[in-house]
């Protein structure tokens, strides 16, 4: 019998990251998976970043995850998303090669030595008095570990609807995990159920894209012309050759779906899990929209040489033969070829308030829950979780204190801190509007948010770290000299390089171009929107800072793990209940449970008051 | 601080005897105790009004007795309300059997306080409460009545949703920037700003109308030494409070009384006499008579009737100001030394010992208080706190207004956003908090998001 640091069960997005993190702090790690061909994949939509997500990637990438450099390595259009909205919702983004990017990250995987791939079915956890001590595999074989990181995605009783046809699978074609969940909810875990979806995937050589193009109906969209990578390590190199295609449903295609709408299980009681409300499939956009004409569409190749097209926008899980239907009356694309039909599928989660801000459960020692089964969806947040569980799960087991991130901190933070204070309804995504201090979480400086904490807790090899210190030495360089600089105004006023870089109308650029030389930057796209942002923007930032302060005495007053809520003066049975539910780290979460007034955050401060001395740290 | 999981008991109607008094009992026992005291069998059905024999400390009193079962009660709580006449034995004594029966006498505002740990009354409204309890009067009422029945907290939540109606569109625009939707031009931000810094300068500026309608008005009373403003004083306030004596300057601290003038709360300042003086104690008092003539909001200016005016007579009745004044003659009982129009056209002759004119200087007092109130529409900030939050409010979305405009429009988003959500923080500690996700809820509620 073997006996590893950490177990993770799951070879997605967050699999791979929790391996990849838990094998970095020097914990040798076993990856069980259903497959190995199947690490990293991709699911749904062949694309990383976008709003919120993109900031994410660049958080995981400063704290030496793998989704940053795997993208950038094989990607095929990168875009810059809000180019005109201000710096902290800029949002990279990028098309993925499916299979490379699986490839990549598999590669990656296995040239870690502690890193041992394992292609086995985990039937169940090895659980005793209340820790958790391994796994065993279907047909016996059990695999001892100190931790065990969960990532089975959608597998946990996944349920495949297409049509009238429902079948288990974990993704479309692959066997579900049965055993698994029932042992959840055997366990006590609160179990819920949630549903999501894909469209159907086209033959690109069926498509006469020139045609549509030519004929108005497909507008064509590039990557942007000077390519931003996601990783902070990568300097140039990127694929952008690849295009897609935005067009726009019609009448027919909606009245075939308002036809056909009580053979969709969405609308027939089948399918019964909660979907995302910022994702509807396309029953539900004519269904609940039914004023809009035109929803728009995109193509996107799944790859750059496969004969794929991913139809986002168009996610159904109608019968076959009227997905087809629909397609066939799309403008442009009634010769396409549907490969593969849409479909939708039910899973299991388990609702992210049993876990702490580690993502380890409370209920069992040693056992951490990352991605889908946590409520989330995307791949990013998926991979953002997986690297917390993993550090987390590899620190448990080397004996090293936890690791966690604030809301002023991080993506990272405000995800895990909506997920185990509020709980999931719907399949949860990042998006910048939860993040109350968005000015401080920009794509440009998650480094320096972020890469000098990865290094002290040994997530940053030393090539990363070097280029964080150049790269923040330059920053400190470039802002002297925009200090010692002057700079004559329209106005014929001269003032110091840093004065006029305040005004809306003086850029760094203009700046460049009237003589004041800066450092050389191998990515000045960070270099100097960090330098830009910094100055031009500095009393916003300072006031977010403010914020940031006025709130920390309250936002981290702890909350011993024992406290007891019972009895307590001042408090409903239904406060009562939701904060024995949620269990607060501090009082600072405990302020951003729904249902508690400002008075009862109030009462609970004020009572932890006297002893917060003696709990602190 | 209070324990909130008892049942409290008290008597809820005022003090003194009255045709009905109310006596409130709320918590988890009130149903038991309740039913005890009304010797009832049989299990309360809620809102159902019975009439009961009250036994309680050695008195026996009809009553009519009702139950609310929570959360459908003023406090959230079940609760019991027993009226019985309005005698203050009788109420106490059913307060006492209350008591011996596990139920604890409430403090000052402990229904209110557990209405708002509930969630039944927004802070406003709970602090309205208090104020409409405390009211003195019929104005004070009037106002905190209109907050508590949520006057005040719907023009406030208006001018809320029209701050989050804007942001909501800037924060779709960067959250979903590829959704086919155009969800605001940048031509409308700038107006939009506008309308909401009108709207909330409109409800800002009602707060010190507000603050003299719940704190009271502070009228002062100036003139030079010995010019009668403490007779005139004792007289409006009723009571021998102020020191008269006929040696200049014995005034020299400010004297102050709290009045009820036709429908309003006032607070009279008597002040020490303005004139150059070399007594460094008489200094003092000139100096804070002179801080409280800078500070009120209606000054009633005295000067002696039966001597000459002096040139400290003259330079104080020159006084303009932004308050109202209203101008007194003194000593009307002797011969006049002057002719009354020389003060101006609304002079009032007085005699306080005579009580000569008197009732022309309360009734214009009344009048000058009551004048604003035909452009109340019944909202004020008289809240301290309220003021200095709507304050903030406004001083961030005027911030983001200059922004915006000084950029020429070209200020990207987000920092427009980042104002309205201090704006905002600023209203929610008033109204209340709401999250990120109510706010992506109503995105998705209203656009088809979701490519």
């Amino acid at each position: 019998m073997t006996k590893s640091d950490v177990i993770v069960i799951g070879g997605g997005h967050a699999g791979a990251e929790a391996a990849w993190a838990a094998a970095k702090l020097g914990c040798s790690v076993t990856l069980c998976t259903l497959s190995p061909d199947t690490i990293a994949s991709m699911p749904c939509n062949p694309a990383v970043g976008g709003t919120a997500k993109g900031q994410l990637v660049r958080e995981i990438d400063a704290l030496g995850g793998l989704m940053g450099e795997a993208i950038d390595a094989t990607g095929i259009q990168f875009k810059v998303l809000n180019r005109s909205r201000g710096p902290a919702v800029w949002a990279p983004r990028a098309q993925a090669d499916k299979m490379r990017y699986s490839t990549w990250v598999r590669g990656r995987l296995e040239s870690v030595p502690g890193i041992s791939v394992v292609q086995g079915h985990v039937a169940r956890l090895v659980v005793s008095d209340h820790r958790v001590s391994g796994v065993e595999l279907l047909g016996g074989d059990r695999i001892l570990a100190t931790t065990v990181v969960v990532t089975t995605g959608t597998f946990l009783n996944g349920l495949v609807h297409i049509g009238d046809v429902a079948r288990p699978a974990g993704r479309h074609g692959e066997p579900p995990s049965l055993h698994l969940g029932e042992q959840l909810r055997e366990l006590g875990f609160t179990v819920g159920r949630l549903k999501t979806g894909t469209p159907p995937r086209l033959s690109k050589a069926s498509i006469d894209f020139e045609g549509g193009v030519s004929s108005g109906v497909f507008h064509v969209e590039h990557g942007d012309d000077t390519p931003t990578p996601l990783s902070f390590m990568t300097a140039d190199g990127l694929t952008n050759s690849a295009a897609c295609w935005l067009l726009h449903s019609t009448d027919t295609a909606h009245h075939m779906v308002k036809s056909n709408v009580a053979r969709s299980p969405l609308y027939n009681g089948s399918i019964r899990g909660i979907g995302p409300r910022y994702c509807p499939s396309f029953e539900d956009k004519v269904m609940r929209f039914p004023d809009r004409n035109g929803h728009l569409l995109h193509l996107e190749p799944e790859g750059a040489d496969v004969d794929e097209i991913y139809v986002n926008g168009l996610s159904m899980c109608l019968p076959e033969e009227v997905q087809r239907q629909v397609v066939a009356s799309l403008p442009g694309l009634a010769a396409a070829t549907m490969l593969r039909p849409g479909y939708a599928i039910e899973y299991d989660f388990v609702q992210p308030t049993e876990l702490r801000p580690t993502l380890e459960c409370r209920r069992i020692a040693g056992l951490f829950l990352a991605g889908q089964i946590n409520g989330t969806s995307g791949y990013e947040e998926a991979a953002g979780q997986g690297l917390i569980a993993g550090l987390n799960a590899g620190r448990l087991a080397l004996g090293l204190p936890a690791v966690t991130f604030t809301r002023d901190q991080a993506y990272l933070g405000v995800m895990v801190d909506d997920l185990v204070t509020q709980g999931c309804l719907e399949p949860y995504r990042l998006f910048t509007s939860r993040a109350e201090f968005r000015l401080l979480l920009r794509a440009d400086n998650a480094d320096l948010r972020l890469t000098e904490v990865g290094r002290g807790v040994g997530l940053v090899d030393d090539l990363r770290w070097d280029a964080f210190l150049q790269r923040r030495a330059r920053l400190k360089e470039n802002t002297r000299r925009l200090t010692v600089t002057t700079f004559v105004l329209p106005s014929r006023q001269r003032v110091p390089a840093i004065e006029a870089l305040k005004s809306q109308s003086v850029t760094l650029e203009s700046l460049q171009q009237a003589g004041i030389a800066l450092l050389p930057a191998s990515r000045p796209d960070v270099d100097l929107t960090t330098l830009e942002t910094e100055v031009k923007y500095a009393g916003y930032l300072r006031r977010q800072d403010a914020s940031v302060k006025k709130l920390a005495g309250i936002e981290h007053q702890r909350i011993p793990d024992d406290f007891s809520y019972q009895g307590l003066a001042g408090f409903s049975a239904e406060v009562v209940q939701r904060l024995e539910e949620v269990r607060p780290a501090t009082v600072g979460q405990a302020r951003r449970i729904p249902g508690l007034t400002p008075a009862a955050v109030m009462l609970l401060s004020a009572r932890l008051a006297p002893t917060a001395g003696s709990n602190a740290g | 601080m209070y324990p909130t999981d008892d049942t409290i008991v008290a008597v809820a109607t005022p003090p003194g005897h009255g045709g009905v008094g109310v006596v409130r009992l709320s918590g988890p026992g009130a149903a038991a105790i309740g039913g005890v005291m009304a010797a009832r069998s049989q299990p309360w059905s809620p809102r159902v009004v019975t009439r009961a024999r009250l036994e309680g400390a050695g008195l026996s009193a009809d009553a009519l007795v009702t139950f609310f079962q929570h959360p459908q009660s003023y406090t959230g709580e079940d609760v019991v309300e027993l009226s019985a006449h309005g005698s203050p034995v009788v109420l106490a004594a059913l307060v006492e059997r209350a008591v011996s029966l596990g139920a604890r006498q409430a403090r000052a505002g402990e229904f209110t306080l557990r209405a708002y740990l509930n969630g039944k009354l927004d802070l406003v409204q709970a602090e309205a409460a208090r104020d409409l309890v405390a009211a003195v009067s019929p104005a004070q009422a009037r106002a905190a009545f209109d907050q508590l029945e949520g006057t005040l907290s719907s023009a406030l939540h208006a001018i809320a949703a029209a701050i989050r109606e804007l942001e909501l569109k800037l924060e779709a625009s960067m959250d979903f920037p590829d959704e086919g939707y155009h969800f605001i031009d940048r031509g409308e931000v700038g107006p939009a700003l506008q309308a909401i810094l009108q709207e909330l300068s409109r409800l800002v500026a009602t707060g010190a109308r507000g603050r003299v309608v719940r704190d009271g008005a502070r009228i002062v009373i100036a003139g030079t030494p010995n010019a009668g403003k403490s007779s005139l004083f004792n007289a409006l306030v009723g009571a021998d409070r102020a020191i008269v004596a006929a040696t200049p300057g014995t005034t020299r601290d400010l004297v102050t009384a709290r009045v009820v003038l036709g429908d309003h709360a006032a607070e009279i300042v008597d002040t020490a006499g303005v004139r150059d003086s070399s007594d460094a104690v008489e200094q003092e008092g000139v100096r804070r008579a002179d801080a409280a003539i800078a500070h009120a909001d209606m000054l009633i200016l005295a000067a002696d009737g039966s001597r000459p005016l002096s040139d400290d007579d003259r330079r104080l009745l020159a006084r303009a100001g932004v308050v109202p004044v209203i101008r007194v003659a003194t000593k009307a009982d002797l011969a006049p030394a002057w002719p009354l129009e020389l003060m101006g056209p609304d002079a009032v002759a007085v005699s306080a010992h005579h009580g000569i004119g008197l009732a022309t200087v309360t009734a214009r007092i009344a009048t000058r208080l009551g004048a604003d109130r035909g452009r109340e529409d019944h909202v004020l900030l008289t809240n301290q706190r309220h003021r200095e939050l709507l304050a903030a409010a406004l001083a961030h979305i005027g911030h983001a207004a200059v922004a915006f405009e000084e950029s020429e429009g070209s200020l990207p988003e987000e920092f427009v956003a980042a104002d309205l959500q201090l704006a905002l923080a600023a209203l929610d500690e008033v109204t209340g908090r709401r999250t990120a996700d109510e706010l992506l809820h109503e995105i998705f509620a209203r656009f088809c998001i979701g490519k």
